[in-house]
């Protein structure tokens, strides 16, 4: 992979932000966005702000943009762009700056197109707003898909966004961006909502760009895979403050900040999880056997639907589970979730047997293990505002009512919905955004298990990837064990540190998942692997 | 796409088959129209004579089979009372409708999207509240009632009768509009937040759009698309509150013409003033999917 | 002359001759009315809307005095001058010389003869069919001379005149409705009234104007417009802002509020019809059992409900309850001080109810939803009276009459007209005798007693005055021991007008704005 070197630091900066403030609305969980941020850029330097969602990162690219919303006022500080202060945030004035000087590109590409008007205007109208004459704007647009390499550009110019693949958008988008060739680009999370090819084509055609523009790159990720790709500097953010700033290779290679320390091992593909394996095991499961009859009683069907399953689970870790339909695993789902009753075997949870727990024990268990499901349009009751859906479990358990509510606004945030949507009903929202908001109320009771059922399963591959980044920034914030029930085995290898495969009821492989994907055992585990598709190029990228 | 639209308008035909046999079958049985016709202790003679003239002592199919054939030929019947052909009648009465109506749907469409934009855009404060407790309000007041309040409001206050053919038409449209603005303005702000906040319009401010062409060019097509299939929607319920709004105005349209047809039993009139509502409707749904067509790039593909 | 009446033209002709006050300044009234009968022919249209309309564009051959006294028991000579009656089954009508219809033509005996024609109102499929009733036992109607006209009866009739009162009496003009045939003479009528036809759309408006060659003189408005305008409210607030001079139809329980505007005059007017109920006294098919079969529950029934004080709560002394066929119009026939047999007694309801063999069975009545203003509410204070003394009877309101005819049912509504035939006869006979639907319809209620019909004949034989009074009260006393319903009220009409209007209709559903009605008739 092409990696452009850095910049030039002798030269003056070309944006610098000095002592940075932005405050929240009263009533956050802290009274700033960010506090006191200082970092520089200079010319042909591309500068990553790393951090989780929640760290602030992204309001600093607004910031620079003069997009911040009224609710987010700058408290202090100020942004320099070669030199000149910006102007203050939503002043006229930056309307001559954006695009010209400095453009800003998002992470859904897709959605930052205008869906009923052809890409083509879209780009040509910058222009046009920008006093480029008429003439030349078409061929300037043309010009500009040619450099970003998409494949037949009169095509794409006269295609509506839905006609886009998500590679194919995220690059008409960068052509928008550099159209007037700025000389700094922010690009917030540009490549979250892609897969992993797209992703690295992407990365590389931006580091190509600034190679050849000239122009200096504002990354925000929360990914230290990106990191290592793109960065020249490195700034790390958590709560709103930068922790950690230096030279990629230094900070990649020798982490100061715990913080920085951890966000770094969870962009390892596998093994790289601070280990607590060696912790008590928080469930187990032994010699489990649930048989389903059905039927008359003389001609009964009897389904063998777990054999003799047996597993741990050590808190904080993910054990996937997977087979397919009919293996079984959601079978041993609901025997976990004390849905079933067991014929034979134990449970324990946190060493306690809970197989035949009943009554207000097996309520108290409930608050403790918590679940999402597959489909996250009936997981929802369609006339409860999801901020009384997420509130409704700790009210029940005890919680006042107005902490619950407030507990519900920060479960959004967390999750990647906004405060202001906790009024609103569960039709108003996407699947995705949706999954997100059962997360949310699973989470509302600070489970120490959570076990998800096919919980992405329903949703489109991009969708897929943010809500397991999700599933993986809320284990990492709240120390949760989690069983992923999936039948697909790019999750299982995207989310696990451990994996079950089972076949027709019984366990037929189990181990760390990075060794059953690098050497699969049994031949069913092969099999399976062979049939999943683009399994192996998923693997090629996590092992770079 | 002519599969789509073929589909469409042969759905419509069969649609408006079934209105008409329903039409003709409950007509028939709410009671025997000639009855109806004749006075209350008229002799059975009488009777028997009202109903050879309305071909009602011809078994039924037979009567549906010639009325069926009938439209078919485009004759749709005399009106029993005036013996004039009934689309005749329609059309002496359309012009009113029409004018009413579009007044009605007009004053709804430019007021309510008016309404629900300045609400939209002071979100939150003082002005959106007002606004949308004023939608709540037209929409769930009975347009009889506000109508009756008007009229008696500028009698007994004005000295003016807004009531009448020959009354402004502003009034009655008014009235008629009122329950669709109200829909009509808190859709338009609630579609139009939904647009505001998306993410292509922070994309759109990114690039250095000015804010009122982002309004208008890029938020406004995008609000728009929920509310065409809303504005098809309260077609429905702006002709079945014609009907209310004509008799409490006195204004001489298409729903006066059939509340009277109905209390005279006047089937040819009724069966046709029906199949004219039904035809609207479907036609105006049929708009409304080829107006998806044009505005939403999404459906046009699929 | 015992086989002789006359009545000589007195009021009209004098005002007649003393006309001509007010040919200038003639306002344009305007009448808001709740509906328009589709058409304008006076037979066809035979309704109350019609009624408001037609003797403003016709005349009839007689004419009752209701600008003097309200009940109109005099009748007065209109298009007829004179007549006599030739035998006891023959009557010849003199018609007036030199009245023109509105197209300037002057009447003559064959107008009327068609108009009362076989072709048009009696024969086999008639023309205008509404008119049966009217012309029940006409067998002979001939223009004899150009202003003479002979009808002649198939029964003696002494009070055959009353009867060129009802649309039965309308002229209209042979000529041109020959020419444009029934339906488009129902779309633009003619005829001799004070004012013609200018346009007409059933579900707006009736425009008619001043007819200046008038027979009878001035015509005291420009233009004559009866406008739709279906919700009272809206007429109400019409004629608040000047825009109508007459509303009709007040709804009983706002004439308090309407009176106290300003301006506007409330007209309460009891006219010659007799809301009642009928007893199914038949045992069908659908009806095995039926409890009323029993006179004692029947009678039970009647003594068991106030109707005078429910009448008096409703209405507010606007009307009365007659006791059976005892109604003023009648003249001579009236005897103020006749009560009914059965008053209200709960106790004697009690003790005939004992007598019966009623059961408790749930009596259904069917009443015609909103036909009869303010029926429903009296229905229920009686349901409620019934209940205490042990009747158990179901409201059932339908949409229309021909569903309130589809039995079973124990109760029906239904009203008696007593208008035209100027003694008990009409109500007494015609719509309880062996012709009427009581008993030949398919919603037939009764078998009347041999007693009954044999008093009926003699009735019906008697032309003397003293002989048919006393047959009358007979027959009446039957009715009463049968009891096969129970009268009402008298109903009720009513206007609101501008209260500079000089306008009194009497006690009248028709509407006529001549120079006799308007003007304080003096």
């Amino acid at each position: 992979m092409t990696k452009t070197p850095g910049g030039d630091a002798s030269a003056p900066p070309l944006l610098s932000v000095n002592g940075l403030g932005i405050g929240l609305p009263p009533g956050g969980d802290r009274a700033e966005a960010v506090t006191d941020i200082s970092f520089q850029i200079h010319p042909g330097e591309t500068l990553c702000l790393v951090g989780e969602s929640g760290s602030g990162k992204s309001v600093i690219g607004q910031a620079i943009l003069g997009m911040l919303p009224r609710a987010l006022p700058v408290t202090g500080g100020s942004i320099r762009l070669q030199d000149k202060v910006l102007p203050s945030q939503r002043d006229a004035a930056y309307q001559a700056l954006r695009s010209v000087r400095m453009a800003m590109i998002f992470q859904d590409a897709g959605a930052s197109l205008n869906p009923v008007k052809r890409v083509g205007r879209q780009l040509e109208e910058i222009l046009k707003v920008h006093g480029v004459p008429a003439a030349e704007r078409r061929d300037r647009v043309l010009d500009m898909f040619e450099a970003v390499r998409l494949p037949d550009p009169a095509r794409i110019f006269a295609a509506y966004p839905h006609q886009l693949s998500g590679g194919q958008a995220q690059r008409v988008v960068i052509a928008g961006a550099l159209l007037l060739k700025p000389a700094l680009l922010v690009a917030d999370e540009p490549t979250t909502a892609l897969d992993v090819t797209t992703q690295a084509e992407i990365l590389d055609l931006i580091a190509a760009l600034k190679a050849d523009t000239g122009a200096s790159v504002l990354f925000i990720t929360h990914d230290f895979g990106v990191v290592a790709e793109i960065a020249d500097r490195v700034a790390v953010m958590k709560d709103g403050r930068i922790v950690e700033a230096g030279r990629a290779g230094d900070v990649l290679d020798r982490p100061q900040h715990p913080y920085t320390q951890r966000l770094i091992a969870a962009s390892r593909p596998t093994g790289a999880k601070p280990s607590r394996a060696e912790e008590a095991p928080i469930l187990e499961a032994d010699g489990l056997h649930l048989t389903y009859r059905s039927g008359p009683i003389f001609n009964r069907r009897v389904t063998q639907a777990v054999r003799d399953v047996s597993l741990s689970l050590a808190p904080g870790r993910t054990l996937a589970v997977v087979g397919e339909s009919g293996s079984g695993k959601s079978s041993l789902a609901r025997c976990l979730l004390r849905l079933e009753e067991v014929e034979r075997g134990t449970i324990r949870f946190k060493g306690a047997d809970i197989t035949h727990l009943a009554g207000r024990d097996l309520q108290r268990l409930r608050k403790s293990v918590q679940v999402v499901l597959q489909d996250p349009y009936s997981a929802l009751n369609p006339r409860q505002t999801i901020r009384s859906a997420i509130a409704e479990g700790p009210i029940i358990h005890g919680m006042p009512v107005a902490e619950a509510r407030r507990k519900a606004e920060d479960l959004l945030e967390l999750t990647g919905l906004t405060a202001q949507s906790a009024d609103r009903y569960p039709h108003e929202f996407s699947g995705g955004q949706r999954q997100r908001i059962c997360i949310a109320r699973a989470l509302a009771l600070e489970p120490e298990l959570l076990i998800a059922d096919e919980a992405v399963s329903a949703l489109d591959v991009s969708i897929q990837a943010q809500i397991l980044d999700l599933f993986r920034d809320m284990q990492a914030r709240f120390g949760f064990a989690m069983v992923f029930i999936t039948h697909d085995l790019r999750v299982a290898r995207a989310i696990s540190d451990d994996i079950l495969v089972m076949q027709q009821g019984r366990v037929v492989e189990s181990g760390a998942t990075g060794q059953v994907f690098d050497r699969p055992a049994h031949a069913y585990t092969r099999a399976l692997l062979a049939a999943a598709p683009g399994l192996g190029l998923a693997m090629e990228e996590g092992a770079a | 796409m002519t599969g789509y639209i073929l589909s469409r308008v042969l759905r419509a035909i069969i649609t408006l088959l079934i209105t008409v046999s329903l039409v003709f079958i409950f007509i028939r049985f709410s009671g025997d129209p000639a009855a109806a016709l004749a006075p209350p202790d008229a002799p059975q003679e009488v009777i028997d004579q009202y109903a050879r003239a309305m071909g009602l002592d011809q078994p039924l199919w037979q009567q549906y089979t010639s009325y069926i054939g009938g439209l078919f030929r485009g004759e749709f019947g005399y009106s029993i009372h005036t013996g004039r052909p009934v689309e005749a009648l329609f059309l002496d009465r359309l012009p009113y409708t029409l004018h009413l109506g579009l007044t009605a749907l007009s004053i709804a469409l430019v007021l309510g999207i008016a309404l629900g934009a300045i609400a939209a855009i002071n979100r939150g404060r003082l002005l959106d509240r007002a606004v949308m407790g004023f939608s709540v309000f037209a929409f769930a007041m009975p347009n009889f009632l506000f109508g009756l309040c008007l009229i008696l409001i500028g009698a007994l206050v004005f000295q003016v009768f807004l009531a009448g053919a020959s009354a402004n038409v502003l009034f009655p449209a008014l009235t008629l509009g009122l329950a669709a603005m109200g829909s009509f303005a808190r859709f338009a702000r609630s579609s139009l937040l939904e647009t505001i906040n998306a993410p292509f319009m922070r994309a759109a401010e990114a690039r250095g759009i000015p804010f009122a062409r982002r309004l208008i060019l890029h938020a406004a097509p995008n609000a728009a698309i929920p509310l065409v299939t809303l504005v098809g929607l309260s077609l429905g319920a702006l002709i079945a509150g014609s009907v209310v709004t004509e008799q409490v105005f006195a204004w001489p349209g298409v729903g006066q013409l059939l509340v009277r047809s109905v209390a005279t039993r006047d089937i040819a009139t009724v069966q046709f003033l029906v199949l004219a509502v039904a035809f609207t409707m479907i036609m105006a749904n049929l708009i409304v999917d080829l107006l998806y067509l044009v505005i939403d790039p999404r459906i046009r593909v699929k | 002359m015992p086989q002789f009446r006359r009545f000589l033209l007195t009021t009209a002709a004098a005002l007649v001759a003393a006309g001509g006050a007010f040919a200038q300044d003639r306002p344009d009234l305007v009448i808001a009315v709740d509906n328009l009968w589709p058409t304008m022919d006076p037979v066809i249209g035979i309704s109350t809307s019609g009624a408001r309309v037609h003797s403003n564009i016709f005349d009839t051959l007689v004419r009752r005095n209701r600008w003097e006294d309200p009940d109109g028991t005099e009748l007065v000579p209109w298009l007829a001058e004179s007549w006599e009656r030739l035998s006891p089954n023959v009557w010849q009508i003199n018609l007036r010389e030199g009245v023109p219809f509105h197209d300037g033509h002057i009447m003559d005996a064959e107008d009327v003869a068609f108009s009362m024609s076989a072709e048009r109102l009696w024969g086999e499929e008639p023309l205008a069919p509404r008119g049966t009733r009217y012309a029940r036992g006409i067998i002979r109607v001939e223009a004899t001379g150009p202003l003479t006209v002979e009808v002649e009866t198939s029964y003696p009739d002494p009070n055959f005149i009353y009867r060129l009162v009802t649309p039965l009496g309308f002229v209209l003009p042979a000529h041109y409705y020959q020419e444009v045939g029934t339906d488009a003479f129902g779309q633009m009528p003619m005829g001799t009234g004070p004012y013609r036809m200018v346009s007409f759309d059933p579900s707006v408006s009736v425009v008619a104007e001043a007819f200046d060659d008038y027979w009878g003189g001035d015509v005291p408005a420009d233009s004559l417009t009866f406008q739709i305008v279906p919700e009272f409210s809206t007429r109400f607030a019409g004629l608040v802002a000047g825009e109508f001079d007459v509303v009709v139809s007040v709804p009983a329980d706002q004439i308090g509020q309407v009176e106290g505007t300003p301006g506007v005059t409330v007209m309460t007017k009891s006219i010659e019809n007799y809301p009642m109920f009928a007893f199914n006294m038949l045992e069908t098919e659908d009806l095995p059992d039926n409890p009323l079969t029993d006179v004692n529950l029947r009678q039970a029934m009647v003594a068991a409900v106030d109707r005078v004080s429910i009448t008096d709560a409703i209405w507010g002394g606007a009307t009365f309850v007659p006791a059976p066929f005892n109604f003023p119009e009648y003249g001579a026939y009236y005897d103020p001080d006749r009560q009914p047999r059965i008053t209200y007694d709960p106790d004697r309801a009690r003790e005939l109810l004992a007598a019966s063999d009623y059961a408790g069975e749930e009596l259904s009545w069917h009443i015609v939803r909103g036909f009869y203003p303010n029926y429903e509410i009296a229905a229920e204070f009686m349901v409620e009276q019934w209940r205490e003394v042990g009747i158990n009877v179901a409201i059932e309101i339908k949409d229309n009459f021909s569903l309130a005819y589809e039995r079973p049912f124990h109760l029906l509504n239904m009203s008696m007209s007593s208008e035209f035939s100027g003694d008990p006869y009409r109500p007494l006979w015609m719509d309880w005798g062996p012709e009427s639907s009581r008993v030949r319809a398919a919603h037939r209620t009764w078998e009347a007693s041999e007693r009954f019909y044999e008093l009926g004949e003699a009735f019906e034989q008697a032309q003397e005055f003293e002989e048919r009074n006393a047959a009358y009260l007979a027959l009446v006393e039957e009715w009463e021991n049968i009891t096969p319903g129970m009268y009402l009220w008298r109903n009720v009409v009513s206007y609101a007008v501008d209260a500079d209007l000089d306008w009194d209709p009497g006690n009248s559903a028709v509407t006529i704005f001549d120079s006799l009605y308007m003007g304080g008739g003096e």
